[in-house]
């Protein structure tokens, strides 16, 4: 299963990026797309991005904790097929429907139908299947930790009280803490799905400012969350490639991730910083929360894999390069991120370029390459052949600078406040269009990448399944 | 300068530092040395307290500077009443409700240059975004606008010239040209 979720996504991610390639070629003046069909490109290049790296994050998470306790493939196995039915769904309502809210669907957009009159439900029901199917896979998971560690050694709360036995791995603590998050995201998802279905067949009435604050505290709980997924894993590969013991779960790792998985969940309030009638103390909590959120990731992950690599004769190759210039993509995204969750930023880099540049990077340049890492690791295990080192440097050389570049119009485009979800520029922002030129040829580039990546991490699969 | 360059030259600074200590790190691993808990934690500690101090003072500064305190305990001069609706605003120095009139080049708005003015934002359907941009063309405020609410925004405008104003929450279509302007003399 792992594989296969594997070859999904990356095939999935190509196509995405490509999606993404042409947003910003189009907002080059390069190509000329009409509008319905560019806000349809965005809408399901966020969700399908946000979706592949969250069931590749799940199914690395998957395979891993096999190594501690006994999985069920049954929910995996339904969770695939949901995952697929749901992303074809989609891709029917947005690329033929031309169903176009972005990826937030922010209401009451998805009822004022610019679309084809099928689009809305189809989507508002492929969105619940995905939410369906990811429910059962993190049910299936919790189930399987939970029957091998009680909830609270599985949190390590022991560490907490200053008992060191029965040591658990961070990879369990991390995933229990990710996993319930998830649940509680995705529980929100299923209420506002139902509140969307009540006012489209007419039986309520919904309010405006809930619905926003249920959308993201979905949305952006669930983006969190993927990334913690990937770090889970890093704290159990990453530490194969250099001479040191592998990291164990101190007062201070038990600590950091019970802070994280509580104060993650107020951080979402950033997205409403310019909701003026959003209580002003939730809106305060949003900054509070999101400068607390970043503090144990930074003094525990970031710190110890500085730590764990520093004076430490490491095996250099496509995984821990993956992994150590991940955590910096991850470290500097998240600098761009407190930045504009600073309310008196964000008042003026809101709904900027800015937002995608700081996502982007943790994401395109940190949670990716966790997750690459990740396969690459798998797809040398299972064949027995690792990746070569020229198409190592090909691979790693095109996606740093490809990345990198890609990001950089982004920052450059919101530090000059052109705005985000435009098709076309104004006359007076026309600097956005000479940058989103430029990081269509940086995104070429990260492609590239990718595609070389495909085909070794492809070779190496079907060389392991012809065995 | 503007904030929005200050942030940038902030961040090109701390990523600038993060990456020279990834690249020592990197380089350090030539040269094999055990290191001792000990010494980890001690350097974890200090980092810890720098980073709480830093965030800390940030929180500090910024919370009191942030829009919704701003002007808070002062009367404004002009209130303008805007109301959106896809794809254009409507902005009049009366009341919300008044007849809709579509402003989509210029709303005839002529503000005295840095007067306090409230803006009273509404959407008619779906949300919307106001942003402010400057005759620089440098977004300097802006506030959302959403269905069944009314957001309040106080600033000062104190640069005299056009100041255009574009919907900055996607809201359908043809969201990319909703626009408006206003004068400030």
């Amino acid at each position: 299963m792992t594989a296969l979720w594997s070859y999904t996504g990356l095939i999935l991610f190509p196509i995405l990026i490509l999606l993404g390639i042409v947003m910003r070629a189009n907002q080059g003046g390069v190509i000329n797309l009409p509008p319905d069909r560019f806000y349809s490109i965005l809408t399901l290049h966020g969700l399908g991005m946000a979706g592949t790296w969250f069931v590749l994050g799940m199914a690395s998470c998957n395979y891993l904790l096999n190594r501690y306790a006994s999985t069920s493939l049954v929910g995996n196995i339904l969770a695939y097929i949901l995952t697929v039915t749901g992303v074809i769904s989609l891709v029917i309502a947005t690329l033929i429907g031309k169903f176009a809210t972005g990826w937030y669907f922010l209401y009451p957009l998805p009822l004022y139908k610019a679309w084809e009159n099928w689009a809305t439900p189809l989507f508002l029901v492929s969105v619940a299947i995905l939410g369906t199917g990811w429910l059962v896979w993190t049910v299936s998971m919790l189930i399987s930790i939970l029957r091998k560690y009680p909830l609270s050694r599985a949190l390590a709360w022991h560490h907490l009280r200053g008992i060191k036995e029965p040591a658990v791995p961070p990879f369990i603590v991390i995933l229990t803490a990710t996993l319930i998050g998830i649940f509680i995201c995705l529980l929100t998802g299923v209420t506002l799905l139902a509140l969307y279905f009540g006012e489209y067949f007419g039986w309520m009435k919904n309010d405006a400012l809930l619905m926003k604050n249920l959308t993201f505290f979905f949305g952006h709980t669930l983006v969190n969350e993927l990334l913690y997924l990937a770090v889970a894993v890093l704290y159990e590969i990453y530490p194969e490639h250099g001479h040191r013991p592998k990291f164990k779960t101190t007062w201070y790792v038990a600590l950091s991730w019970n802070v994280t998985f509580l104060v993650v969940l107020f951080a979402y309030f950033h997205h409403l910083y310019m909701d003026f009638v959003q209580p002003t103390g939730f809106l305060f909590i949003g900054q509070i929360a999101s400068y607390v959120a970043p503090i144990p990731a930074a003094v525990v992950t970031i710190f110890s894999v500085l730590a764990y690599t520093f004076r430490n004769s490491m095996k250099w190759n496509l995984v821990s390069f993956l992994y150590f210039y991940g955590v910096l993509g991850w470290a500097i995204g998240g600098v761009a991120a407190v930045l504009d969750a600073t309310i008196v930023n964000n008042f003026v880099l809101h709904n900027t370029l800015w937002v995608p540049a700081h996502f982007h990077t943790y994401n395109l340049l940190g949670q990716v390459f966790f997750n690459l890492a990740f396969i690459s690791w798998f797809a040398e295990k299972v064949s027995g052949a690792p990746f070569r080192s020229g198409l190592s440097k090909g691979i790693f050389a095109s996606l740093l600078l490809g990345g990198w570049g890609f990001v950089i119009m982004f920052y450059l485009s919101g530090s000059f406040s052109i705005p985000r979800r435009f098709n076309l520029y104004p006359q007076e922002l026309l600097l956005g269009s000479t940058l989103a030129k430029v990081a269509t040829v940086f995104a070429l580039l990260y492609l590239l990448g990718m595609i070389l990546f495909l085909y070794g991490a492809s070779k190496r699969c079907v060389r392991a399944f012809s065995r | 300068m503007t904030q929005q360059v200050l942030v940038l030259i902030c961040f090109l600074i701390v990523s600038g530092a993060l990456l020279l200590i990834f690249q020592i790190v990197f380089h350090s691993t030539k040269k094999e040395r055990e290191i001792s808990p000990t010494t980890v934690n001690r350097y974890r500690v200090l980092f810890f307290a720098m980073l709480g101090v830093i965030l800390g003072v940030l929180l500090l500064f910024t919370l009191p500077r942030s829009p919704y305190l701003l002007f808070a305990h002062e009367q404004p001069e002009k209130i303008i009443a805007v109301v959106t609706r896809q794809f254009s605003f409507a902005l009049s120095d009366e009341s919300p409700e008044k007849k809709w009139t579509p402003t989509e080049s210029t709303s005839g708005i002529v503000l005295p240059a840095a007067a306090l003015v409230e803006f009273r934002v509404s959407s008619q359907d779906v949300n919307h975004g106001f942003g402010i941009y400057d005759p620089e063309n440098n977004l300097v405020a802006q506030v959302q606008s959403m269905p069944g609410y009314v957001n309040r925004l106080r600033v000062r405008l104190k640069k005299p010239g056009i100041y255009n104003i574009f919907c900055l929450e996607y809201c359908g279509l043809t969201h990319f040209i909703m626009r408006t302007s206003l004068e400030v003399r």
